[in-house]
C-alpha cells in the first residue's frame, strides 16, 4: 500500500473530517512538549470509537507503517513524536466519561478524557482521579497511563499505575481485549500493569476503568520559606525520615519564586532561597497536631516564615502557583530544558548541590520545582535554543545532572518517560540484559515493532537487536554490547 | 550423562544439593516428588542451577517457604526444587529513605523484626508470615487484610532481580519510590506463580510503624446488617485499613461465636484513630450490631494475624478446599450467600474471611470431595483460584483475556518451559 491508498482506506473508515494529510495541519503532530527532536508523521488520524482504531491498526499493520499514538501531547520525552513516520493515532476525538460506578469506586472512560475535567466531573460527588500531572488541564487520561504520570500528590497516593484497574486495548495484531473489569485483582499475567507505562509500544488503549479515591474531610496547607536550598532539603530529607506521610511535599528555589511571584503576586519573599509547599489530608481530628510537628522541623532547620494558607482560596492559588511555574519560567529565559529525575531522598541536599554547581560549570541558570517529598528533581536548565552554544550546554548539563542522579542511586526519569529524549541514557541505567528483558516483553506485545518503534530503547541496540541477542543467549558478562 | 544432582554439585555447595529420599518427600508438589533439591546460598549459586536446570531439560519449581505451593494445578514435570531459603539478607537498608533491599527467600517475619528496629514496616500482612518468603509472596501476590489501608504488593513493590531459566540475571525499578526508567518489570513477576523466572531479590517502599491503631470487632445477626454498615463505611471520608466480613465460620475458627461480624481498623494519629474508632462504631450500631468490643495492643495484634492466617493454603485436609473469589464491591454479599448456600447444599460447611470493600473473598470449604468440589467451584461467581490436595478438581477460574499473549510472553521468557510447567491458568504453560 503507498500512502495515498493508506489515506483513502483511512478515510473510509473514520470519515474524511478525521484524517490529517495537509502538511500544514500535521505540523502540529510533529512532536509532543520535547522538541528536541521533530518528524512529520505520514499522516495522522482521529478515530472515534475503539473498532475504527482496530481498523486503523489492521491498515497500520498491512502498509508496514509505524502507528504512534497520541493524546494531549503534553509529554515531555518525544512519546509521541513520529520519528520514523507513520500514522500517528490521536485520541482526541475518544473524549467521553462513559460509566461511574461510585458503588465500585471505579469510573470508565475514553481516552482522550482531560485529567482535570475527569477530577471536576466526579468532584460533586465527593471523588477524584488522583493523578494530577502539571499539565492536567490538558493532558489525558491515556496519555497518563501510558507514561504512568505522576504530579504533585503522587507521594502520598501513588503514581497513575495505582488507579488503573483494566484496560480496553488495540493491540498491535489489531485484536482488542479487555484486560480486566475493574475487580481488585485478576489472574494470569497483569497485563494492565504492564501496559501502564509502556509508553504506547504495546498498544493502544481505548477505555479504562480507573479508580475514583474518595476526597479527604480536611486539608492544611502551608508555605515554609527557607534561606537556601540546602536547609529545605535538610528538611524534607527529616520530615520523611521521621515517618511523616503528607499528601504533598513540593519545593521551589529562588529563580522560581521570583518567575512565580512576578504572576501570582504571592508576595514571596525574594530574599527566600527555597520555600517549601507542605500539604497534609485526612479526617480533622489531629491533622493541626500534625501540621504543628511538621512546621516545627521546618523552623528547626531555619525557616524564616512558615505562611499557612487558610482558605479555599488561599490554598487554590498557592498551588495555582506551583504547576504553573514552569509556565512562569517564560519571564526568565526564552526556553527551558526540564530534567526529570528521582533520588533516594536522603541524597537530595547531595545532589542539589551538584545541580548547582552544574549550573556554574555550564554558565546557565538552573531553577528548580520538583516533587521533593519523592526525591523527584525537576531542575529547569533556563537558555536560548536560537544560540546554538546555549543549546549545547544545555543538553551537556542535562547529561551530568542524569549521571548525577545515577551515581547518588537514582534513576533517570520519575514520571515523564523515557521516550526519545533519555533513551540513550537508558544503558547507563541498564545493564544489557535488563534492557533485553525489557525488549523481550515489548516483543511478545508487538513482534514486528510497528508501535511508537524507536522510543525507550537506545539506538545502536534498539528493541529489535536486543531481543535477537537474547534468543541467542547472550551473557550478562559479555561487555560491549550497546556501548 | 551426569546426573542433575551430580552436575549442581560441580557448580554450587555440594551439601546444597540434596537426592536423599527423604528430603525429597518433604517437597512434594501435590503429590509428586522431586528428583533433586537445590538451596543456592547467593546469586552466582542460583544463576548456575538456573543454567543446569536448562542443560537437563530439568523442569523446576521455585520454592520460598513452600506455604503456598497448593495454590494451582498440578505440575505436569517436576524435576527440581529451588529453595531460596538460603537467599535471606537484607541487602540495602537506609532507613531515611524508608525503601529496603532484601533477598527473596527472607521470611516476611525477619523483615517485619528488621524494620521494627528502625520503627518501620513493610505493609503486607499475609498469612503465615513466620514461613512465608518475600518471593512467595510476590510469585503469588498474596495480600493481607490491611490491604484496604495501605495496598497491595503491587503498590508497594519499587524494584525486582530475577533469574531466567538458563541463568539470565535481570533487574526492573529501583530504590526510589517513583520510577517511569523503562517497563514496569515488577508488574510482570508479581502474581506469575514462578512461570517467568526466579524472584531472587525484591526492593520495597516502607512505611513508619503508626503511632496508633484501632481495632473493633463487631457482632451482627445478620449478614445484610454488615454490609449495609460496610456500605456506609465506603461512603464517608474515613480511611479504615482494614474492613473484614467474617461468617459465622470465620468467628469460630478465630475462637469466637456469633451469626458474623465485622472487624475494623484503623492506624495513624492518635486523634485520627479515636474519630475512626467513635464514628466507626455509631456506623455499626447504626445498622443493629449486636455487640461491639475494641480489641487492644497483643491482643488485637494477634487477632489480625489471626485473620491474615484464613486464608493459609497449608495443611489442607484430604477434605477441603481454599478458594479464592474475586467480585466487584457491590457483589460480595450475593457471592458470599452463594458460597454458604451451595456449599451447604452439599453438605459441607463454609468459613468465610473477605475483604469485603475489595471483593476479595476467601472460602475454605469442608468436608468436600472431588466430584463435589468440582460441581460446588462451576457455580461460583469469580473464582480465581482453589487450593486443595483433593485431585482431579479445577483450579483455576476460567482463563483470563489476552491468554495468547500471555502464553507468548510466557514462551519469550521460558522458551522451554521448565518453569512451573502446567501450574499456571488453564492454556499457560502446560509445558512441552
Amino acid at each position: 500500500m503507498n500512502r495515498v491508498d493508506v489515506v483513502n482506506e483511512l478515510r473510509r473508515i473514520v470519515g474524511a473530517r478525521a484524517v490529517i494529510d495537509d502538511e500544514a495541519t500535521l505540523l502540529t503532530y510533529e512532536a509532543d512538549g520535547c522538541v528536541l527532536d521533530t518528524h512529520a508523521p505520514n499522516v495522522a488520524v482521529l478515530p472515534a470509537t475503539t473498532e475504527e482504531t482496530a481498523a486503523v491498526v489492521q491498515i497500520a499493520k498491512r502498509a508496514g507503517m509505524p502507528i504512534v499514538p497520541r493524546g494531549a501531547g503534553t509529554g515531555l520525552s518525544g512519546g509521541a513524536t513520529p520519528i520514523h513516520g507513520g500514522i500517528v493515532i490521536s485520541t482526541a476525538r475518544m473524549e467521553r466519561v462513559l460509566e461511574v460506578d461510585t458503588r465500585n469506586r471505579r469510573v470508565r472512560v475514553q481516552p482522550g478524557v482531560i485529567n482535570w475535567e475527569l477530577s471536576q466531573y466526579l468532584a460533586p460527588s465527593g471523588y477524584a482521579f488522583m493523578p494530577d500531572p502539571s499539565s492536567q488541564k490538558a493532558c489525558t487520561i491515556g496519555g497518563n497511563i501510558a507514561n504512568n504520570s505522576g504530579g504533585p500528590h503522587c507521594l502520598k497516593y501513588g503514581m497513575t499505575t495505582n488507579h488503573v484497574l483494566a484496560l480496553r486495548v488495540v493491540l498491535p495484531d489489531g485484536s482488542v481485549i479487555w484486560t480486566g473489569d475493574g475487580r481488585a485483582d485478576g489472574i494470569g499475567y497483569d497485563l494492565a500493569g504492564v501496559l501502564t507505562g509502556s509508553e504506547g509500544t504495546c498498544g493502544i488503549i481505548t477505555e479504562a476503568w480507573v479508580r475514583m479515591t474518595r476526597l479527604p474531610e480536611a486539608l492544611r496547607v502551608v508555605l515554609a520559606l527557607f534561606p537556601d536550598i540546602p536547609a529545605a532539603s535538610q528538611t524534607v530529607s527529616t520530615v520523611i525520615a521521621r515517618g511523616f506521610l503528607p499528601a504533598a511535599l513540593e519545593m521551589m528555589d529562588q529563580l522560581a519564586i521570583r518567575a512565580v511571584n512576578g504572576m501570582y503576586r504571592l508576595g514571596l519573599p525574594e530574599s527566600a532561597g527555597a520555600a517549601l509547599l507542605i500539604e497534609l489530608d485526612g479526617v480533622h481530628d489531629g491533622l493541626d497536631d500534625l501540621l504543628a510537628e511538621i512546621t516545627g522541623i521546618c523552623r528547626d532547620l531555619g525557616a524564616m516564615e512558615v505562611r499557612p494558607a487558610k482558605t479555599a482560596a488561599e490554598q487554590a492559588q498557592v498551588w495555582a502557583a506551583r504547576k504553573n511555574a514552569f509556565g512562569a519560567m517564560g519571564r526568565l529565559a526564552p526556553t527551558y530544558y526540564l530534567v526529570d529525575t528521582v533520588v533516594p531522598r536522603t541524597r537530595l541536599p547531595a545532589t542539589l548541590a551538584r545541580v548547582g554547581e552544574v549550573s556554574r560549570d555550564y554558565h546557565l541558570p538552573i531553577a528548580n520545582v520538583f516533587h521533593a517529598g519523592d526525591g523527584n528533581l525537576h531542575p529547569l536548565i533556563l537558555f536560548d535554543r536560537r544560540d546554538k552554544g546555549q543549546l549545547e550546554r544545555a543538553l551537556g548539563a542535562a547529561t551530568d545532572i542524569l549521571q548525577e542522579s545515577i551515581r547518588q542511586g537514582g534513576v533517570i526519569s520519575g514520571e515523564h518517560g523515557i521516550g526519545v529524549e533519555k533513551r540513550d541514557y537508558m544503558d547507563l541505567l541498564f545493564t544489557t540484559e535488563d534492557l533485553a528483558a525489557m525488549a523481550g516483553l515489548k516483543r511478545s506485545f508487538d513482534p514486528y515493532e510497528i508501535f511508537n518503534p524507536g522510543k525507550i530503547f537506545p539506538r545502536g541496540v534498539g528493541c529489535g537487536e536486543l531481543a535477537t541477542l537474547r534468543r541467542q543467549g547472550m551473557r550478562a558478562t559479555e561487555p560491549g554490547i550497546g556501548n | 550423562m551426569t546426573s542433575l544432582a551430580d552436575a549442581l554439585r560441580a557448580a554450587i555447595a555440594p551439601d546444597a544439593v540434596q537426592d536423599d529420599e527423604a528430603t525429597l518427600a518433604t517437597f512434594r508438589v501435590h503429590g509428586m516428588s522431586p528428583r533433586c533439591v537445590a538451596t543456592p546460598g547467593n546469586l552466582e549459586e542460583l544463576q548456575a542451577v538456573m543454567r543446569i536446570a536448562v542443560e537437563q531439560r530439568a523442569a523446576v519449581a521455585p520454592w520460598g517457604g513452600g506455604t503456598q505451593q497448593l495454590i494451582g494445578a498440578p505440575p505436569v514435570r517436576l524435576d527440581l526444587v529451588v529453595r531460596t531459603t538460603r537467599l535471606n539478607r537484607v541487602l540495602a537498608h537506609v532507613p531515611d529513605d524508608l525503601t529496603i533491599s532484601v533477598e527473596a527467600g527472607m521470611t516476611c517475619g525477619a523483615l517485619r523484626d528488621h524494620l521494627a528496629r528502625h520503627g518501620q514496616m513493610l505493609a503486607l500482612d499475609p498469612p503465615l508470615p513466620e514461613r512465608a518468603t518475600i518471593g512467595g509472596l510476590i510469585a503469588t501476590a498474596t495480600d493481607g487484610p490491611r490491604r484496604l489501608g495501605y495496598g497491595t504488593l503491587r503498590d508497594i513493590l519499587i524494584g525486582i532481580t530475577v533469574v531466567e531459566a538458563g541463568g539470565r540475571v535481570s533487574r526492573g525499578g529501583g530504590m526510589v519510590v517513583k520510577n517511569v526508567s523503562g517497563f514496569d518489570m515488577m508488574k510482570l513477576y508479581l502474581g506469575s506463580f514462578g512461570t517467568l523466572a526466579v524472584i531472587a531479590s525484591a526492593n520495597f517502599k516502607l512505611l513508619p510503624v503508626p503511632r496508633a491503631s484501632g481495632t473493633l470487632l463487631c457482632w451482627f445477626s445478620r449478614a445484610a446488617q454488615a454490609f449495609a454498615a460496610l456500605d456506609e463505611l465506603d461512603g464517608t471520608q474515613l480511611t479504615p485499613t482494614a474492613a473484614e466480613f467474617l461468617n459465622s465460620g470465620a468467628l469460630a475458627a478465630l475462637g469466637r461465636s456469633g451469626a458474623c461480624g465485622v472487624a475494623l481498623a484503623a492506624e495513624g494519629l492518635a486523634g485520627a484513630v479515636e474519630r475512626h474508632v467513635t464514628d466507626m462504631t455509631a456506623i455499626v450500631q447504626r445498622h443493629g450490631a449486636t455487640e461491639t468490643q475494641r480489641l487492644h495492643g497483643d491482643e488485637a495484634a494477634a487477632f489480625w494475624s489471626a485473620v491474615a492466617d484464613l486464608s493459609r493454603t497449608t495443611d489442607a485436609g484430604d477434605d477441603e478446599a481454599l478458594v479464592k473469589l474475586v467480585v466487584l464491591p457491590a457483589d460480595v454479599a450475593e457471592a458470599i450467600a452463594c458460597v454458604e448456600t451451595q456449599a451447604a447444599q452439599i453438605g459441607a460447611a463454609a468459613t468465610i474471611n473477605a475483604r469485603a470493600l475489595h471483593g476479595v473473598v476467601y472460602a475454605r470449604i469442608r468436608p468436600v470431595s472431588s466430584a463435589r468440589l468440582s460441581a460446588l467451584i462451576a457455580s461460583l461467581p469469580g473464582v480465581q483460584w482453589v487450593a486443595t490436595i483433593l485431585p482431579a478438581t479445577p483450579r483455576w477460574g476460567p482463563p483470563p483475556a489476552g491468554i495468547e499473549l500471555m502464553q507468548r510472553i510466557r514462551e519469550e521468557f521460558d522458551p522451554s518451559g521448565l518453569l512451573n510447567p502446567g501450574r499456571f491458568v488453564r492454556g499457560l504453560g502446560t509445558g512441552h
